[in-house]
Protein backbone atom coordinates (compact mmCIF):
# COMPACT_ATOMS: atom_id res chain seq x y z
CA UNK A 1 0.00 0.00 0.00
CA UNK A 2 1.58 3.69 -0.50
CA UNK A 3 1.83 5.57 2.24
CA UNK A 4 1.87 8.71 0.68
CA UNK A 5 -0.40 9.28 -1.70
CA UNK A 6 -0.57 12.56 -4.07
CA UNK A 7 -3.71 12.57 -5.37
CA UNK A 8 -4.15 15.00 -8.69
CA UNK A 9 -3.34 18.24 -7.00
CA UNK A 10 -3.49 21.64 -8.14
CA UNK A 11 -2.19 24.81 -5.39
CA UNK A 12 -2.72 28.50 -5.95
CA UNK A 13 -1.19 30.57 -3.00
CA UNK A 14 -4.18 32.62 -3.06
CA UNK A 15 -7.78 30.59 -2.47
CA UNK A 16 -10.24 33.22 -2.91
CA UNK A 17 -8.84 34.08 -6.84
CA UNK A 18 -8.94 30.30 -7.98
CA UNK A 19 -11.93 30.27 -9.87
CA UNK A 20 -11.41 33.39 -11.95
CA UNK A 21 -7.53 32.00 -12.34
CA UNK A 22 -6.53 29.66 -15.52
CA UNK A 23 -5.08 26.75 -15.02
CA UNK A 24 -1.76 28.49 -16.17
CA UNK A 25 -1.26 30.54 -13.17
CA UNK A 26 -1.60 27.64 -10.53
CA UNK A 27 1.82 26.93 -8.56
CA UNK A 28 0.95 22.86 -9.10
CA UNK A 29 -0.90 21.38 -11.73
CA UNK A 30 -2.51 18.32 -11.52
CA UNK A 31 0.38 16.67 -9.88
CA UNK A 32 -0.04 13.05 -8.80
CA UNK A 33 2.70 10.64 -7.08
CA UNK A 34 2.81 7.80 -4.66
CA UNK A 35 5.90 6.45 -2.36
CA UNK A 36 5.40 3.41 -0.53
CA UNK A 37 6.89 2.97 2.90
CA UNK A 38 10.30 2.91 3.50
CA UNK A 39 11.19 4.05 0.36
CA UNK A 40 13.82 7.23 -0.42
CA UNK A 41 12.36 9.35 -2.78
CA UNK A 42 14.27 12.84 -4.33
CA UNK A 43 12.42 15.37 -5.88
CA UNK A 44 13.98 17.61 -8.40
CA UNK A 45 13.58 20.59 -10.16
CA UNK A 46 14.83 24.11 -10.40
CA UNK A 47 13.99 26.97 -8.03
CA UNK A 48 10.30 28.26 -8.86
CA UNK A 49 9.23 25.13 -10.02
CA UNK A 50 6.93 24.33 -6.95
CA UNK A 51 8.70 21.48 -5.13
CA UNK A 52 9.12 23.12 -2.25
CA UNK A 53 5.15 23.73 -2.18
CA UNK A 54 4.88 20.02 -2.50
CA UNK A 55 6.93 19.30 0.33
CA UNK A 56 4.46 21.45 2.53
CA UNK A 57 1.50 19.51 1.11
CA UNK A 58 2.70 16.36 2.61
CA UNK A 59 2.29 17.21 6.20
CA UNK A 60 -0.81 19.35 5.93
CA UNK A 61 0.71 23.14 6.44
CA UNK A 62 -0.63 24.12 2.93
CA UNK A 63 -4.13 22.39 1.42
CA UNK A 64 -4.27 21.64 -2.04
CA UNK A 65 -6.84 23.98 -3.66
CA UNK A 66 -7.65 20.62 -6.13
CA UNK A 67 -7.19 16.97 -5.46
CA UNK A 68 -6.40 15.31 -1.94
CA UNK A 69 -3.27 14.05 -0.69
CA UNK A 70 -3.20 11.08 1.67
CA UNK A 71 -0.75 10.49 4.71
CA UNK A 72 -1.26 6.47 5.56
CA UNK A 73 -4.90 6.75 4.06
CA UNK A 74 -5.60 10.15 6.41
CA UNK A 75 -6.98 13.06 4.30
CA UNK A 76 -4.86 16.16 4.65
CA UNK A 77 -7.86 18.80 4.47
CA UNK A 78 -9.12 17.10 7.43
CA UNK A 79 -8.44 19.68 10.14
CA UNK A 80 -8.78 17.06 13.17
CA UNK A 81 -6.00 15.11 11.43
CA UNK A 82 -4.04 18.04 11.23
CA UNK A 83 -1.61 17.20 14.18
CA UNK A 84 -1.69 13.08 13.76
CA UNK A 85 -0.16 13.73 10.04
CA UNK A 86 2.55 15.94 10.99
CA UNK A 87 3.18 13.41 14.07
CA UNK A 88 3.77 10.87 11.43
CA UNK A 89 5.39 12.89 8.44
CA UNK A 90 7.85 15.45 9.80
CA UNK A 91 9.50 18.47 7.83
CA UNK A 92 12.94 19.96 8.10
CA UNK A 93 13.37 23.25 5.96
CA UNK A 94 16.40 24.75 4.36
CA UNK A 95 18.17 26.47 6.91
CA UNK A 96 18.64 25.52 9.88
CA UNK A 97 19.48 28.04 12.05
CA UNK A 98 15.77 29.05 11.53
CA UNK A 99 14.18 25.84 13.11
CA UNK A 100 15.93 25.32 16.27
CA UNK A 101 14.14 26.58 19.26
CA UNK A 102 15.65 26.56 22.62
CA UNK A 103 19.24 28.11 23.33
CA UNK A 104 20.47 23.93 24.56
CA UNK A 105 20.66 21.26 21.92
CA UNK A 106 18.79 18.91 23.94
CA UNK A 107 16.52 21.21 24.54
CA UNK A 108 15.60 22.19 21.08
CA UNK A 109 15.36 18.56 20.01
CA UNK A 110 12.63 17.41 23.30
CA UNK A 111 10.47 20.67 21.53
CA UNK A 112 8.46 18.34 19.31
CA UNK A 113 8.33 15.70 22.12
CA UNK A 114 7.01 18.07 24.50
CA UNK A 115 4.29 19.63 21.86
CA UNK A 116 2.84 16.01 21.65
CA UNK A 117 2.84 15.77 25.15
CA UNK A 118 5.07 12.86 25.57
CA UNK A 119 5.53 11.80 29.63
CA UNK A 120 9.02 13.52 30.73
CA UNK A 121 10.97 10.07 31.17
CA UNK A 122 9.62 9.04 27.53
CA UNK A 123 10.79 12.16 26.47
CA UNK A 124 14.38 11.79 27.68
CA UNK A 125 15.02 8.43 25.82
CA UNK A 126 13.67 10.07 22.85
CA UNK A 127 15.69 12.67 22.47
CA UNK A 128 19.21 10.83 23.73
CA UNK A 129 18.04 7.98 20.42
CA UNK A 130 17.49 11.01 18.41
CA UNK A 131 20.77 12.63 19.57
CA UNK A 132 22.29 9.34 18.76
CA UNK A 133 20.91 8.52 15.76
CA UNK A 134 22.01 11.74 13.94
CA UNK A 135 25.61 11.32 15.67
CA UNK A 136 25.02 14.37 17.94
CA UNK A 137 24.95 12.97 21.32
CA UNK A 138 28.14 14.47 22.77
CA UNK A 139 26.78 17.87 21.53
CA UNK A 140 23.55 17.67 23.54
CA UNK A 141 24.40 20.63 26.13
CA UNK A 142 25.75 22.96 23.49
CA UNK A 143 24.40 26.20 22.48
CA UNK A 144 22.91 25.71 19.06
CA UNK A 145 24.84 28.87 17.61
CA UNK A 146 28.30 27.52 18.57
CA UNK A 147 27.45 24.66 15.73
CA UNK A 148 28.63 24.53 12.44
CA UNK A 149 25.93 23.98 9.54
CA UNK A 150 25.94 20.30 9.13
CA UNK A 151 25.54 19.97 13.23
CA UNK A 152 22.68 21.82 13.09
CA UNK A 153 21.06 20.89 10.66
CA UNK A 154 21.54 17.32 12.22
CA UNK A 155 20.11 18.71 15.52
CA UNK A 156 17.15 20.05 13.05
CA UNK A 157 17.12 16.74 12.27
CA UNK A 158 16.63 14.75 15.71
CA UNK A 159 14.48 17.19 16.51
CA UNK A 160 11.78 15.53 13.81
CA UNK A 161 12.83 11.72 15.04
CA UNK A 162 12.09 12.19 18.34
CA UNK A 163 8.47 12.67 17.38
CA UNK A 164 8.81 9.25 15.93
CA UNK A 165 7.55 10.12 12.65
CA UNK A 166 7.48 7.31 10.04
CA UNK A 167 8.47 9.63 7.14
CA UNK A 168 11.06 12.74 7.09
CA UNK A 169 10.24 15.63 4.06
CA UNK A 170 13.16 17.40 3.79
CA UNK A 171 13.07 20.69 1.88
CA UNK A 172 16.44 21.38 0.45
CA UNK A 173 18.47 20.55 3.79
CA UNK A 174 22.31 20.90 2.03
CA UNK A 175 21.08 24.03 0.42
CA UNK A 176 23.28 25.67 2.91
CA UNK A 177 25.73 23.49 4.00
CA UNK A 178 29.46 23.57 2.89
CA UNK A 179 30.42 20.03 1.14
CA UNK A 180 31.52 18.35 4.51
CA UNK A 181 28.52 19.53 6.18
CA UNK A 182 26.22 18.08 2.80
CA UNK A 183 27.86 14.92 3.19
CA UNK A 184 27.18 14.61 7.15
CA UNK A 185 23.74 15.19 6.20
CA UNK A 186 23.65 12.70 3.62
CA UNK A 187 25.20 10.11 5.37
CA UNK A 188 23.11 10.31 8.45
CA UNK A 189 19.36 10.69 6.18
CA UNK A 190 20.96 7.70 3.92
CA UNK A 191 21.30 6.03 7.54
CA UNK A 192 17.88 6.72 8.50
CA UNK A 193 16.52 5.61 6.12
CA UNK A 194 17.83 1.99 5.60
CA UNK A 195 18.58 1.31 8.88
CA UNK A 196 15.72 2.93 11.41
CA UNK A 197 13.36 2.31 8.21
CA UNK A 198 12.11 5.96 7.97
CA UNK A 199 10.32 6.77 4.84
CA UNK A 200 11.73 9.52 3.55
CA UNK A 201 11.25 12.62 1.03
CA UNK A 202 13.97 14.73 0.02
CA UNK A 203 13.53 17.83 -2.29
CA UNK A 204 17.12 18.65 -3.80
CA UNK A 205 18.90 20.46 -6.28
CA UNK A 206 22.13 18.68 -6.31
CA UNK A 207 21.56 16.04 -8.94
CA UNK A 208 24.67 13.73 -6.73
CA UNK A 209 22.26 13.14 -3.56
CA UNK A 210 19.28 12.04 -5.82
CA UNK A 211 21.25 9.30 -7.74
CA UNK A 212 21.14 7.96 -3.86
CA UNK A 213 17.04 7.47 -3.97
CA UNK A 214 14.99 4.58 -5.03
CA UNK A 215 12.86 7.03 -6.80
CA UNK A 216 13.29 10.17 -8.51
CA UNK A 217 10.39 12.48 -9.81
CA UNK A 218 11.23 15.56 -11.69
CA UNK A 219 9.10 19.03 -10.88
CA UNK A 220 9.08 21.43 -13.87
CA UNK A 221 6.65 24.76 -13.67
CA UNK A 222 3.96 22.64 -11.47
CA UNK A 223 3.90 19.54 -12.65
CA UNK A 224 6.10 16.09 -12.99
CA UNK A 225 7.95 16.32 -15.93
CA UNK A 226 9.23 12.70 -15.57
CA UNK A 227 9.94 10.18 -12.93
CA UNK A 228 11.50 7.12 -12.29
CA UNK A 229 14.94 4.85 -10.79
CA UNK A 230 17.42 7.16 -10.95
CA UNK A 231 19.20 5.41 -13.89
CA UNK A 232 16.06 5.83 -15.93
CA UNK A 233 15.54 9.66 -15.41
CA UNK A 234 18.90 10.54 -15.48
CA UNK A 235 19.70 8.69 -18.93
CA UNK A 236 17.01 11.22 -20.18
CA UNK A 237 19.96 13.93 -20.60
CA UNK A 238 18.36 15.69 -23.90
CA UNK A 239 14.86 16.35 -21.79
CA UNK A 240 16.21 17.34 -19.14
CA UNK A 241 18.82 19.80 -20.52
CA UNK A 242 15.85 21.49 -22.15
CA UNK A 243 14.25 22.04 -18.92
CA UNK A 244 17.83 23.77 -17.74
CA UNK A 245 18.03 20.84 -15.26
CA UNK A 246 21.77 19.18 -14.77
CA UNK A 247 22.35 15.55 -14.66
CA UNK A 248 24.91 14.27 -12.23
CA UNK A 249 28.35 15.05 -13.32
CA UNK A 250 29.91 11.83 -14.73
CA UNK A 251 26.56 11.36 -16.62
CA UNK A 252 27.45 14.35 -18.50
CA UNK A 253 30.40 13.76 -19.07
CA UNK A 254 29.88 10.33 -20.60
CA UNK A 255 27.16 11.53 -22.57
CA UNK A 256 29.16 13.95 -23.93
CA UNK A 257 31.87 11.47 -24.76
CA UNK A 258 29.55 9.49 -26.20
CA UNK A 259 28.32 11.95 -28.83
CA UNK A 260 31.25 12.37 -29.68
CA UNK A 261 31.52 9.21 -30.72
CA UNK A 262 32.76 7.19 -27.92
CA UNK A 263 30.95 3.68 -27.30
CA UNK A 264 29.05 3.49 -24.40
CA UNK A 265 25.82 1.69 -23.78
CA UNK A 266 24.20 2.92 -20.70
CA UNK A 267 25.44 6.14 -18.50
CA UNK A 268 26.90 6.22 -14.88
CA UNK A 269 25.70 7.30 -12.02
CA UNK A 270 28.32 7.42 -9.88
CA UNK A 271 32.43 7.85 -10.46
CA UNK A 272 33.02 4.68 -9.39
CA UNK A 273 30.76 3.47 -12.65
CA UNK A 274 32.07 5.71 -15.04
CA UNK A 275 36.05 5.07 -14.04
CA UNK A 276 35.31 0.97 -14.73
CA UNK A 277 33.20 2.21 -17.65
CA UNK A 278 35.85 4.42 -19.10
CA UNK A 279 38.67 1.61 -18.60
CA UNK A 280 36.49 -0.69 -20.37
CA UNK A 281 36.08 1.49 -23.59
CA UNK A 282 39.40 2.57 -23.63
CA UNK A 283 40.64 -0.71 -23.40
CA UNK B 1 30.57 41.31 19.61
CA UNK B 2 29.67 37.33 19.61
CA UNK B 3 31.04 36.93 22.92
CA UNK B 4 28.41 38.88 24.68
CA UNK B 5 26.89 36.02 27.50
CA UNK B 6 23.40 37.40 28.25
CA UNK B 7 22.37 37.38 32.16
CA UNK B 8 26.22 36.84 32.42
CA UNK B 9 25.95 33.49 34.03
CA UNK B 10 28.79 31.93 35.72
CA UNK B 11 29.23 28.26 35.88
CA UNK B 12 30.86 26.97 39.23
CA UNK B 13 29.62 24.07 41.06
CA UNK B 14 28.66 26.10 44.27
CA UNK B 15 25.45 25.42 46.07
CA UNK B 16 23.96 28.23 45.04
CA UNK B 17 24.05 27.48 41.56
CA UNK B 18 22.30 23.78 42.10
CA UNK B 19 19.49 25.57 44.00
CA UNK B 20 16.27 25.03 42.15
CA UNK B 21 15.76 28.16 40.20
CA UNK B 22 12.23 28.79 41.25
CA UNK B 23 13.81 28.69 45.00
CA UNK B 24 16.31 30.96 44.07
CA UNK B 25 13.94 33.27 42.01
CA UNK B 26 11.46 33.84 44.82
CA UNK B 27 14.01 34.38 47.44
CA UNK B 28 16.01 36.73 45.79
CA UNK B 29 12.29 38.81 45.30
CA UNK B 30 11.67 38.27 49.15
CA UNK B 31 15.06 39.57 50.28
CA UNK B 32 14.90 42.06 48.28
CA UNK B 33 11.55 43.16 49.58
CA UNK B 34 13.12 43.20 53.38
CA UNK B 35 16.31 44.74 52.14
CA UNK B 36 13.29 47.95 51.83
CA UNK B 37 12.10 47.05 54.75
CA UNK B 38 14.49 47.66 57.01
CA UNK B 39 13.92 50.28 59.89
CA UNK B 40 17.33 50.10 61.94
CA UNK B 41 21.30 49.09 61.55
CA UNK B 42 20.46 45.44 63.34
CA UNK B 43 18.04 44.91 60.67
CA UNK B 44 19.87 46.37 57.71
CA UNK B 45 23.53 44.35 58.83
CA UNK B 46 21.47 41.18 58.87
CA UNK B 47 19.84 41.61 55.58
CA UNK B 48 23.58 42.62 54.62
CA UNK B 49 25.14 40.00 55.95
CA UNK B 50 22.61 37.10 54.69
CA UNK B 51 23.22 38.64 50.70
CA UNK B 52 27.12 38.67 51.39
CA UNK B 53 26.88 34.81 52.26
CA UNK B 54 24.94 34.25 48.79
CA UNK B 55 27.79 36.01 47.35
CA UNK B 56 30.64 33.97 48.80
CA UNK B 57 28.77 31.02 48.69
CA UNK B 58 28.10 31.55 45.12
CA UNK B 59 32.00 30.68 44.57
CA UNK B 60 31.85 33.41 41.76
CA UNK B 61 34.97 35.52 42.15
CA UNK B 62 34.37 38.93 44.18
CA UNK B 63 36.03 40.81 40.83
CA UNK B 64 33.11 39.83 38.77
CA UNK B 65 30.49 41.29 41.43
CA UNK B 66 33.16 44.39 41.74
CA UNK B 67 32.84 44.91 37.80
CA UNK B 68 28.71 45.21 38.21
CA UNK B 69 29.04 47.24 41.38
CA UNK B 70 31.09 49.55 39.23
CA UNK B 71 28.45 50.63 36.69
CA UNK B 72 26.21 51.76 39.33
CA UNK B 73 28.94 53.62 42.20
CA UNK B 74 28.14 57.33 40.37
CA UNK B 75 24.12 56.36 41.11
CA UNK B 76 25.22 55.40 44.43
CA UNK B 77 27.20 57.97 45.41
CA UNK B 78 25.17 60.51 44.35
CA UNK B 79 21.67 59.34 45.64
CA UNK B 80 23.77 59.33 49.33
CA UNK B 81 25.06 62.49 49.21
CA UNK B 82 21.68 64.16 48.18
CA UNK B 83 19.98 61.81 50.82
CA UNK B 84 23.16 63.39 53.64
CA UNK B 85 22.19 66.92 52.99
CA UNK B 86 18.41 66.82 52.75
CA UNK B 87 17.34 65.18 55.84
CA UNK B 88 15.21 66.97 58.57
CA UNK B 89 15.85 67.70 62.33
CA UNK B 90 18.15 69.50 63.93
CA UNK B 91 21.74 70.39 61.92
CA UNK B 92 24.96 69.10 63.08
CA UNK B 93 26.52 70.65 60.75
CA UNK B 94 25.84 74.01 59.08
CA UNK B 95 27.52 75.95 56.12
CA UNK B 96 25.33 78.79 54.18
CA UNK B 97 22.57 76.42 52.91
CA UNK B 98 24.49 73.31 53.17
CA UNK B 99 23.32 71.64 56.36
CA UNK B 100 23.90 67.81 57.73
CA UNK B 101 21.68 66.22 60.22
CA UNK B 102 21.62 63.17 62.48
CA UNK B 103 18.84 61.98 59.81
CA UNK B 104 20.57 63.15 56.67
CA UNK B 105 23.38 60.94 57.70
CA UNK B 106 21.44 57.86 58.15
CA UNK B 107 19.41 58.13 55.04
CA UNK B 108 22.96 58.05 53.06
CA UNK B 109 24.18 55.36 54.93
CA UNK B 110 20.37 53.20 54.18
CA UNK B 111 19.99 54.13 50.05
CA UNK B 112 23.97 53.33 49.94
CA UNK B 113 23.25 49.42 51.28
CA UNK B 114 20.46 48.95 50.02
CA UNK B 115 21.28 49.68 46.18
CA UNK B 116 24.08 47.64 46.66
CA UNK B 117 22.30 44.63 48.18
CA UNK B 118 20.13 45.11 45.21
CA UNK B 119 22.50 44.93 43.00
CA UNK B 120 24.62 42.12 44.79
CA UNK B 121 22.05 39.88 44.96
CA UNK B 122 20.33 40.23 41.28
CA UNK B 123 23.83 39.80 39.95
CA UNK B 124 24.66 36.68 42.09
CA UNK B 125 21.07 35.27 40.56
CA UNK B 126 21.80 36.03 37.42
CA UNK B 127 25.31 34.81 38.05
CA UNK B 128 24.65 31.18 39.40
CA UNK B 129 21.37 30.03 36.79
CA UNK B 130 21.61 30.25 33.15
CA UNK B 131 18.82 32.09 31.33
CA UNK B 132 16.93 28.98 30.30
CA UNK B 133 16.83 28.18 33.93
CA UNK B 134 15.62 31.26 34.74
CA UNK B 135 12.69 31.29 31.65
CA UNK B 136 11.44 28.19 32.76
CA UNK B 137 11.40 28.82 36.87
CA UNK B 138 9.16 32.25 35.60
CA UNK B 139 6.78 29.96 33.76
CA UNK B 140 6.24 27.92 36.50
CA UNK B 141 6.43 30.17 39.10
CA UNK B 142 3.92 31.98 37.10
CA UNK B 143 1.70 29.13 36.07
CA UNK B 144 -1.06 30.24 38.80
CA UNK B 145 -2.10 33.38 36.67
CA UNK B 146 -3.25 31.53 34.22
CA UNK B 147 -6.32 32.11 36.39
CA UNK B 148 -6.33 35.77 34.91
CA UNK B 149 -6.00 34.85 31.49
CA UNK B 150 -1.69 35.63 31.69
CA UNK B 151 -0.63 33.57 28.58
CA UNK B 152 2.48 32.89 30.83
CA UNK B 153 3.26 29.62 28.66
CA UNK B 154 3.62 32.23 25.77
CA UNK B 155 5.30 34.86 27.80
CA UNK B 156 8.34 31.95 28.49
CA UNK B 157 8.01 31.20 25.00
CA UNK B 158 9.10 34.41 23.51
CA UNK B 159 11.87 34.42 26.00
CA UNK B 160 13.15 31.22 25.09
CA UNK B 161 13.21 32.20 21.42
CA UNK B 162 14.45 35.73 22.19
CA UNK B 163 17.44 34.47 24.05
CA UNK B 164 17.96 31.91 21.67
CA UNK B 165 18.08 34.55 18.48
CA UNK B 166 20.36 36.79 20.80
CA UNK B 167 23.63 35.33 19.30
CA UNK B 168 22.30 34.53 15.78
CA UNK B 169 21.23 38.32 15.07
CA UNK B 170 24.72 39.61 16.96
CA UNK B 171 26.47 37.54 14.02
CA UNK B 172 24.10 38.57 11.38
CA UNK B 173 24.96 42.03 12.70
CA UNK B 174 28.58 41.48 12.51
CA UNK B 175 27.56 40.29 8.86
CA UNK B 176 25.60 43.13 7.34
CA UNK B 177 28.18 45.96 9.07
CA UNK B 178 31.27 44.07 7.25
CA UNK B 179 29.04 44.16 4.21
CA UNK B 180 28.04 47.89 4.37
CA UNK B 181 32.16 48.62 4.91
CA UNK B 182 32.88 46.65 2.01
CA UNK B 183 30.37 49.03 -0.14
CA UNK B 184 31.88 51.76 1.11
CA UNK B 185 29.78 52.91 4.20
CA UNK B 186 31.70 54.75 6.87
CA UNK B 187 30.95 54.04 10.58
CA UNK B 188 33.53 54.96 12.18
CA UNK B 189 33.94 58.62 11.71
CA UNK B 190 31.95 61.65 12.05
CA UNK B 191 29.67 62.99 15.12
CA UNK B 192 27.26 61.15 17.04
CA UNK B 193 24.41 62.08 14.60
CA UNK B 194 26.23 61.20 12.04
CA UNK B 195 27.29 57.89 13.25
CA UNK B 196 23.54 57.20 14.20
CA UNK B 197 22.54 57.88 10.48
CA UNK B 198 25.34 55.39 9.57
CA UNK B 199 23.29 52.76 11.49
CA UNK B 200 20.16 52.77 9.67
CA UNK B 201 21.70 50.78 6.44
CA UNK B 202 22.42 47.83 8.99
CA UNK B 203 19.64 48.13 10.86
CA UNK B 204 16.84 47.91 7.54
CA UNK B 205 18.55 44.63 6.60
CA UNK B 206 18.79 42.96 9.70
CA UNK B 207 14.92 44.11 10.52
CA UNK B 208 14.29 42.30 7.08
CA UNK B 209 15.87 39.47 8.10
CA UNK B 210 14.66 38.97 11.72
CA UNK B 211 10.93 38.98 10.28
CA UNK B 212 11.63 36.02 7.80
CA UNK B 213 13.37 34.25 10.61
CA UNK B 214 10.52 35.00 12.56
CA UNK B 215 8.01 33.67 9.51
CA UNK B 216 10.41 30.14 9.29
CA UNK B 217 10.82 29.96 12.52
CA UNK B 218 6.81 29.63 12.98
CA UNK B 219 6.62 27.49 10.27
CA UNK B 220 9.09 25.00 11.85
CA UNK B 221 7.60 25.15 14.81
CA UNK B 222 4.05 23.91 13.69
CA UNK B 223 5.63 21.59 11.92
CA UNK B 224 7.01 20.18 15.09
CA UNK B 225 3.20 20.27 16.48
CA UNK B 226 3.36 23.33 18.01
CA UNK B 227 0.03 24.52 19.54
CA UNK B 228 0.49 26.69 22.66
CA UNK B 229 0.98 25.48 26.09
CA UNK B 230 -2.22 23.10 25.59
CA UNK B 231 -1.38 19.29 26.44
CA UNK B 232 2.21 20.23 26.77
CA UNK B 233 4.75 18.39 28.41
CA UNK B 234 8.21 18.89 29.90
CA UNK B 235 11.16 17.12 29.59
CA UNK B 236 13.13 18.73 32.23
CA UNK B 237 11.49 18.19 35.87
CA UNK B 238 12.27 20.26 38.73
CA UNK B 239 12.09 18.25 42.00
CA UNK B 240 12.48 20.34 45.02
CA UNK B 241 15.67 18.67 47.25
CA UNK B 242 17.43 18.79 50.77
CA UNK B 243 19.31 21.82 49.91
CA UNK B 244 16.74 23.88 48.62
CA UNK B 245 15.13 23.08 51.93
CA UNK B 246 17.46 23.80 53.84
CA UNK B 247 17.92 27.24 52.02
CA UNK B 248 14.18 28.21 52.28
CA UNK B 249 14.78 27.04 56.26
CA UNK B 250 18.17 29.70 56.79
CA UNK B 251 16.29 32.36 54.92
CA UNK B 252 13.01 31.95 56.52
CA UNK B 253 15.37 32.26 60.00
CA UNK B 254 16.64 35.63 58.46
CA UNK B 255 13.78 37.18 57.74
CA UNK B 256 12.77 36.38 60.73
CA UNK B 257 15.24 37.91 62.30
CA UNK B 258 14.73 41.35 60.57
CA UNK B 259 11.03 41.21 61.38
CA UNK B 260 12.31 40.88 64.94
CA UNK B 261 14.44 43.49 65.04
CA UNK B 262 12.44 45.86 63.21
CA UNK B 263 9.79 45.51 65.79
CA UNK B 264 11.85 45.10 69.14
CA UNK B 265 14.29 47.65 68.40
CA UNK B 266 14.27 51.15 68.11
CA UNK B 267 13.83 52.51 64.59
CA UNK B 268 16.24 55.44 63.74
CA UNK B 269 14.51 57.67 62.24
Amino acid sequence: MDYIKVDNISFLYDETEAAHRKKGDFVLKDVSFSVRKGEFVALIGHNGSGKSTVAKHLNAMLIPTDGKVYIDGMDTSDENLTYDIRRKVGLVLQNPDNQLVASIVEEDVAFGPENIGIPPEEIRERVDNALKAVDMYEYRLHAPHKLSGGQKQRVAIAGIIAMQPDCIVLDEPTAMLDPKGRKEVMDTILKLNREAGITVVMITHYMEEAVLADQVFVIDNGGILTSGKPDEVFSQVELLKRHRLDVPQVTELCYKLRSCGVELNTLPLFSDDCISMLKEALR
Amino acid sequence: MRDITLGQYFPTDSVIHRLDPRVKLILMIVFLVFTFITFNYFALGLIAASILMIVLLSKVPLKMYLKSLKVIIIIVVITSVLNLFYGTGEPIFQWHFIKVTYNGIHNAIFVCVRIVCLLLLSSALTFTTSPTDLTDALERLMKPLKVFHIKVHEIAMMMTIALRFVPTLLEETDKIMAAQKARGADMESGNFLKRIQALVPVLVPLFVSAFRRAYELATAMECRCYQGGEGRTRMKQLHIQKRDVISLIVSGLMIAGIVLCNIFLPSVR
